[in-house]
């Protein structure tokens, strides 16, 4: 599935949700999961729309790859193999994803055990539920693994680097809050897709397609989704933190010039906007519909990050900051993740770099780079 | 608390107001003495352990505490200077040692060595001095046996035989309705007396002191009041200095128990199913009876190998009662059934620490045994590994603990976990 295959279905899909006045959107939820994973207190609905736009995209893209792996191998569903085997080229995701689906078997292993209610239900429901995640991972991965490396996962105990920084920023987050916002805090990380399952389905929309995700699928689908958003915060706060400039950072000089298109034309005067600029070619991404908008007016401080004017041209820029940063009051103090910051994070997720770049990521060839796997 | 892991908290308590990045967490490198409380002890051995080490302490007052019954106890205790200085010293010996140990650098002091490394982890000990005094009588009061009295002289680790034993803290079980338990010494801690240091080794502790140490009297800092110890002589309770949360002062209540019977004879469950009350039974979801009984109320599988499960009790009495209560309908309805092999397999129990903990740190520093997936199950899922226990730990302070096949390491687990807990109150 290529990306133009894509992009006009990705188009039709998320202009036709939004034409039919978004019936079904996750943008309030979303912007819970973002405070929830090192956002402002009070995410950007703009920026919780793009993200929701993305995550659709990927997750329908997804879909239709998981679908066609599915064909080939003459199945019925879609089932957690299929979406197993497209995530079988990323180690470290897809041991994020085993480790999620076994604590979920633990967990309902554990909690069957305290309530006897439920210790009943599981056993009047057949009880070979148990780790049964676990199974059919174990299952799968024995069958398509070569040369060991995938079953050596399981017995892979080392750091997961990615979530130990979601950890530490989480805590970071957390230290500074009195318990009313920590109470808060916490109902918005125990915020997730699976836990709107149904909504999450309509969501998807999976009606038009003629194979379907079984029930274990979408759980994992709903973990990707979250996975998703989760990879968009971190990269979108990577960016913000690119953009400012730091005093004394010998670098600032050569940071990416692409920042200046997302420079508010205000304060281009002063500097040199390249008319070039990537806006007007293809965008690699899928956030085309979207694009347009860049120039939302939610140009954020950062924008003065980019040094293509020169080093000299510095004190203007930070004297321009400070008045536009005036000027826009109620955008000035907001830290929140603006959406320059999740296109730039997503252009340059998807940008190759280096001669093996096709080969790096699951279906990067198809020129849609999955964030999730 | 052993002095490492107070210092351990300290550290990322430290660290958390201070700096950004945590290094390597404290936790893990540590060998986390915190999970690891000795082997507990019958009572009689314990305490003749106890004696045993006491008799080889050069201690003058403490041998001398150990022959007396205790209402001459205290009038002992004010024996003159020489024995008093010899305990001081010990007890300053022990101070240094502790405000050495926040460094982890301090080289053991023969007085401690035994204490730390080995024990692994020593709940409920204070590091503050010690101060001896009339808590006997409380002591006196509370249990009237004798041995109990001596203990609190008796040094925490048994099988050290240093011959500076400092004075332990001793906790004494006075819980009404009557322990079960089987290992340990319980000794009493009198509230407004400052305590001895060390502790027992074994750690369970069904209910501590009513007028015991409060949780929250915790500093985890051993705060060297030299002066104001007088250890062991002074009769005058002294201000209570706040040692590292001894006892949490909350005891988890069972709220189910999972136990196994077997019957010893092959059982018709189509019969069973027809004749009794209260019993369902449908082959085609399930191959087992399931009946309850209202007192105590419960829930039993039977299955037609004549092994049955029970569930529901909130004690191992009730467990066992209920049980014998199912045997008996089965019995009434002509079967031969006996009642053999009744094991325990899981206890649960939850209790209230009152007030909110912040998880995120939690999970961060104790990472190998914690699991936290919040958008998956609202609680952190804590492993622990002695005992083998694991607890569901809530943002509101509510914790869960199952897997305890006695009730001993519910108590047990609690009181390791609560000072791990307090460390993260959320404000």
């Amino acid at each position: 599935m290529n990306n133009t295959a894509a992009s006009p279905m990705s188009t039709a899909t998320s202009s036709s949700g939004r034409s039919a006045g978004k019936s079904v959107s996750f943008a309030a939820e979303l912007q819970s999961m973002m405070f929830s994973l090192g956002d402002a207190r009070r995410p950007l609905h703009e920026t919780a729309v793009l993200v929701e736009d993305v995550v659709h995209t990927q997750l329908i893209n997804l879909l239709q790859q998981a679908a066609e792996v599915s064909q080939l191998r003459g199945a019925r569903v879609i089932s957690a193999e299929d979406l197993l085997f497209l995530m079988r080229k990323d180690k470290k995701k897809l041991r994020r994803l085993l480790k999620y689906m076994f604590f979920r078997d633990y967990k309902s292993k554990i909690v069957k055990g305290i309530d006897e209610d439920d210790l009943l239900e599981d056993k009047l429901s057949g009880s070979n539920n148990a780790n049964k995640r676990q199974k059919i991972a174990q299952d799968f991965l024995n069958s398509i693994d070569q040369t060991g490396e995938l079953l050596a996962m399981f017995e892979d105990d080392e750091v997961d680097e990615v979530k130990q920084e979601r950890m530490e920023r989480a805590e970071r987050q957390t230290r500074i809050m009195d318990s009313a916002q920590y109470a808060e805090f916490c109902e918005s990380r125990q915020l997730s897709f699976s836990k709107k399952a149904s909504k999450f389905r309509d969501w998807l929309d999976c009606s038009s397609m003629e194979i379907k995700p079984n029930v274990v699928a979408m759980e994992i689908l709903a973990y990707l989704a979250y996975e998703t958003v989760a990879q968009l915060v971190d990269l979108a706060l990577l960016v913000r933190q690119d953009m400012v400039t730091k005093a004394g950072d010998p670098f600032s000089h050569a940071i990416s010039a692409t920042f200046i298109q997302y420079h508010n034309s205000a304060e281009g005067s002063s500097m040199k906007s390249y008319p070039e600029s990537p806006e007007t070619t293809p965008p690699p991404t899928p956030t085309a519909p979207s694009s347009g908008s860049q120039h939302s007016g939610k140009t954020t401080a950062g924008s003065l990050g980019n040094g293509s004017a020169g080093q000299d041209l510095t004190k203007t820029k930070q004297r321009k900051r400070k008045k536009s940063t005036a000027a826009c009051g109620v955008e000035a103090h907001s830290d929140a993740i603006q959406p320059c910051h999740i296109r730039e994070a997503v252009r340059r997720y998807g940008h190759k770099i280096g001669p093996l770049s096709p080969f790096t990521s699951a279906y990067r060839r198809n020129g849609m780079a999955f964030l999730a796997c | 608390m052993a002095p490492t892991v107070c210092s351990g908290l300290d550290r990322v308590e430290a660290e958390a107001q201070g700096r950004d990045l945590r290094g390597p967490c404290p936790a893990p490198s540590r060998p986390d003495p915190q999970l690891g409380p000795a082997s507990p002890f019958a009572p009689a051995g314990l305490i003749n352990g106890l004696c045993a080490t006491r008799a080889q302490s050069g201690s003058a007052a403490a041998q001398l505490a150990w022959a007396l019954p205790p209402s001459r106890l205290s009038a002992l205790l004010t024996v003159g200077p020489p024995p008093m200085e010899e305990e001081q010293t010990y007890l300053e010996l022990y101070l240094d040692q502790c405000t050495a140990q926040d460094d982890l650098a301090a080289p053991r002091s023969p007085l401690l060595s035994p204490v730390v490394p080995d024990d692994g982890y020593i709940p409920n000990t204070s590091n503050s001095e010690t101060v001896f005094n009339a808590h006997l009588q409380e002591v006196k009061g509370a249990s009237g046996h004798f041995s109990s009295v001596d203990l609190s002289f008796l040094p925490d680790e048994l099988t050290q035989e240093s011959k500076d034993q400092s004075v332990i803290k001793s906790k004494q079980d006075i819980e009404e309705n009557g322990k079960t338990q089987s290992q340990q010494s319980r000794l009493s801690l009198p509230r407004e007396q400052d305590i001895g240091l060390g502790l027992i080794s074994d750690s369970t502790l069904s209910k501590s002191h009513s007028q015991a140490y409060p949780g929250d009297a915790d500093s985890d800092q051993p705060s060297p009041e030299k002066p104001n110890s007088t250890p062991l002589m002074s009769i005058t309770p002294m201000t209570p200095v706040t040692p590292v949360s001894e006892c949490s002062g909350i005891v988890p209540q069972l709220q189910n128990i999972v136990s196994t019977v077997n019957l010893a004879c092959k059982l018709d469950l189509k019969k069973i199913a027809l004749h009794a009350k209260n019993a369902e039974y449908n082959p085609k979801r399930f191959a087992a009876v399931i009946m309850r009984i209202r007192e105590p109320r419960t829930t039993a599988l039977i299955f037609s190998s004549g092994k049955m499960v029970c569930t529901g009790a909130k004690s191992e009495e009730q467990s066992r009662l209920a049980a014998r209560k199912y045997a008996r309908v089965v019995q009434k309805l002509g079967f031969p059934a006996r009642f053999l092999d009744f094991k325990i397999q899981n206890m649960v129990g939850s209790c209230d620490v009152r007030f909110p903990i912040r998880l995120e740190g939690l999970v961060l520093t104790h990472q190998q045994f914690s699991s936290y997936e919040p958008e998956l199950f609202p609680g952190l899922i804590y492993r622990m590994v002695k005992p083998r226990i694991v607890l569901l730990i809530f943002v509101s302070g509510k914790v869960v603990l199952t897997g305890a096949k006695e009730r001993s390491e519910i108590y047990e687990a609690f009181e390791n976990i609560y000072p791990i807990l307090k460390g993260f109150k959320k404000a």
